[in-house]
């Protein structure tokens, strides 16, 4: 059979344009079942279910969901505190394994006296109860009308700031009238970033700044939805206590973002509360690692207060699976530690019903086109393409008939 | 000709310091750039040079711009050990940002380890006059204070978005450079040491 190169340009062309509508219409797709939010009320309630009854394996299904978005070590949860303990090794940045730096900076950890990583002190949940109070008390105030031009960005009194948190390391909330939100706001952000164990706990931390980060094509849908996931998937990953305070937060920020009269765009609360949320303990003391990430770990803030509430939702693909896993566990078969069943696939292609032996009968056909190209360079050039592709083993296998 | 001049003048390195929100990027891009920016974003740093001539000499002015917020204090001491002179914002209309003025000149003494040094404190927003709750005579005060041992401290006020006197508060704090380096002050201002010895 002759073919023309011309006919097989138009072919390869129309046949690229085939695809690109079928892959277009596939990502759509794909873009909306990944963060497609849990609603049915009985698969919430398993989904609390399963967290609150089999913490080990609620928390294993949510690291194989993540390991879908971003690298996750394999002894990403081996320790008994599962997500809520404080951990090192296995940080994505190779904290642990780098010895020179790693040394430095455990080094500069104990010398800082900020004990994150190493030992739980005991006046964790006091600290997070100071926070929590003082979240309340900024609504408050906020609903009371205050004025909240550059809140979090203006600097409240430094003396009513340290009352404020004597008061509160006394067990009461000082609630004065002459209390400004913005002293408020300013005793918030320190109590934040004097947390034992940094708010989005050591452990997630890292993966928090890695995912939160704005991706170089964020533009693209993909890149969006798979961030939102990641970080849908984080937020279920912390314990209850720091995902509640987290999201508070983050609602309070994301609707003052939106109120005019703060004239504080997310950008800007990235850039004053990064420092609080984002930063590596240590790096509150170190000025040059502050000059190196700074602008990243701020714009990563920035993209947290934007998406703000949004992070709340549970993936619905999540939920799911996790009701699947119940049903297991209620049904006694019980599954191996490392089994978990999943309601996600790596690709979906519904239209065609064999798309592995689509795509290679495809292939097929187009290589004994080219195959049959008279002999030239541009013959040479698409064969060697195939054999590239294709591993340089062999021609693709179905032979034309 | 201007050109080959300032690039063999040495360049004055200055240091805007104060509160977080007081305007201290517009008035260094007002003095800079002349333009009043209407941006609300906080820096962390920033840096810009304008060569001008003060008092018919040349000058290369290297001006940091920093953050206000007390995130970015690591980065203070470690700008401030680099400042050859300091300009002090704070806003007319914001006590706060007032109450940490007299700290931050605390602070720069104690990292320059000098008892005097170049100061000029700037009262910003003064265009705002219904909001402002900083009198003159108490910041004027705050000065003189300082000016009793420190006779390189000087008060202007000023307002960014009107331009009103902003060359004035750059050009009167390298006045103030040239005449510390004059009078031999960075040799000899050194704090009193014990010397018991």
């Amino acid at each position: 059979m002759e073919v023309d190169s011309e006919d097989i340009q138009l072919l390869s062309m129309t046949m690229t344009d085939l695809r690109s509508d079928q892959l277009e219409n596939q990502l759509l797709r794909h873009v909306d079942s990944l963060n497609k939010p849990l609603v049915n009320p009985r698969l919430r309630s398993s989904f609390e279910q399963l967290r609150a009854e089999h913490p080990r394996r609620f928390a294993e299904l949510c690291k194989v969901h993540l390991s879908f978005i971003t690298d996750v070590p394999a002894d990403f949860l081996e320790d008994e505190t599962a997500c809520s303990g404080p951990r090192l090794a296995g940080h994505p940045d190779g904290l642990a394994n780098k010895s020179t730096t790693s040394l430095t900076r455990w080094l500069a950890i104990g010398l800082l006296s900020r004990p994150a990583g190493l030992h739980r002190p005991p006046d964790d949940a006091a600290q997070l109860w100071q926070a929590e109070s003082l979240l309340s008390l900024l609504s408050r105030q906020l609903q009371a009308g205050q004025p909240r031009e550059g809140l979090f960005r203006k600097a409240g009194s430094l003396l009513r700031q340290r009352q404020i948190r004597d008061c509160l390391r006394e067990g009461r909330l000082l609630d004065s009238a002459d209390l400004s939100c913005h002293d408020t706001a300013g005793a918030l952000k320190n109590c934040l970033a004097d947390l034992p164990e940094p708010l989005l706990t050591s452990r997630l931390l890292p993966y928090f700044q890695r995912l939160a980060a704005p991706p170089p094509l964020l533009d693209q849908p993909l890149a969006a939805a798979r961030q939102l996931r990641g970080l849908r998937l984080l937020m279920q990953l912390l314990p209850a206590r720091r995902r509640c305070l987290l999201a508070r937060l983050l609602c309070l920020l994301h609707s003052l973002s939106a109120d005019p009269e703060s004239r504080m765009c997310p950008e800007s609360l990235g850039t004053v509360l990064g420092p609080a949320l984002l930063y590596p303990p240590v790096c509150g003391w170190d000025a040059a690692l502050v000059c190196a990430r700074a602008v990243g770990l701020n714009s990563a803030a920035a993209r947290l207060v934007e998406l703000g509430p949004a992070l709340l939702e549970i993936p619905e693909s999540l939920g799911v699976d996790a009701a699947r896993a119940l049903d297991r566990l209620r049904l006694g078969r019980n599954p191996g530690a490392d089994e978990v069943c999943l309601s996600l696939r790596f690709a979906d292609c519904p239209r065609f019903p064999d798309p592995a032996g689509f795509t290679r009968a495809q292939l097929a056909d187009l290589y004994t086109a080219v195959h049959c190209l008279p002999e030239s360079g541009r013959k040479r050039r698409l064969l060697r393409r195939f054999n590239r592709c294709n591993g340089g083993l062999a021609k693709p296998s179905r032979p034309r008939t | 000709m201007s050109k080959s001049v300032s690039k063999s003048v040495k360049p004055i390195k200055i240091v805007v310091i104060g509160s977080g929100g007081v305007g201290k990027s517009a008035l260094t891009l007002q003095f800079s750039k002349s333009k009043f920016f209407l941006d609300y974003d906080p820096t962390i740093e920033d840096s810009f040079s304008k060569s001008c001539y003060i008092d018919n000499e040349m000058a290369r002015l290297d001006i940091l711009d920093t953050a206000g917020q007390e995130e970015f204090t690591s980065m203070r001491e470690q700008y401030m050990r680099l400042g050859q002179a300091f300009l002090v914002v704070f806003s007319v209309t914001d006590r706060k940002g007032f109450e940490e003025v007299d700290s931050l000149i605390q602070l720069i003494y104690r990292v320059k380890d000098r008892e005097a040094f170049p100061i000029m404190v700037a009262g910003n927003k003064i265009d705002l006059q219904n909001d402002r709750c900083i009198d003159q005579s108490l910041a004027q005060e705050l000065v003189q204070r300082h000016q009793e041992f420190n006779p390189y401290c000087a008060y202007i006020e000023t307002s960014a978005k009107t331009r009103l006197n902003v060359d004035l508060v750059f050009h009167d704090l390298v006045r103030l450079l040239r005449l510390y380096n004059a009078k031999g002050g960075s040799k000899q201002a050194k704090k009193s040491k014990c010397s018991l010895l």
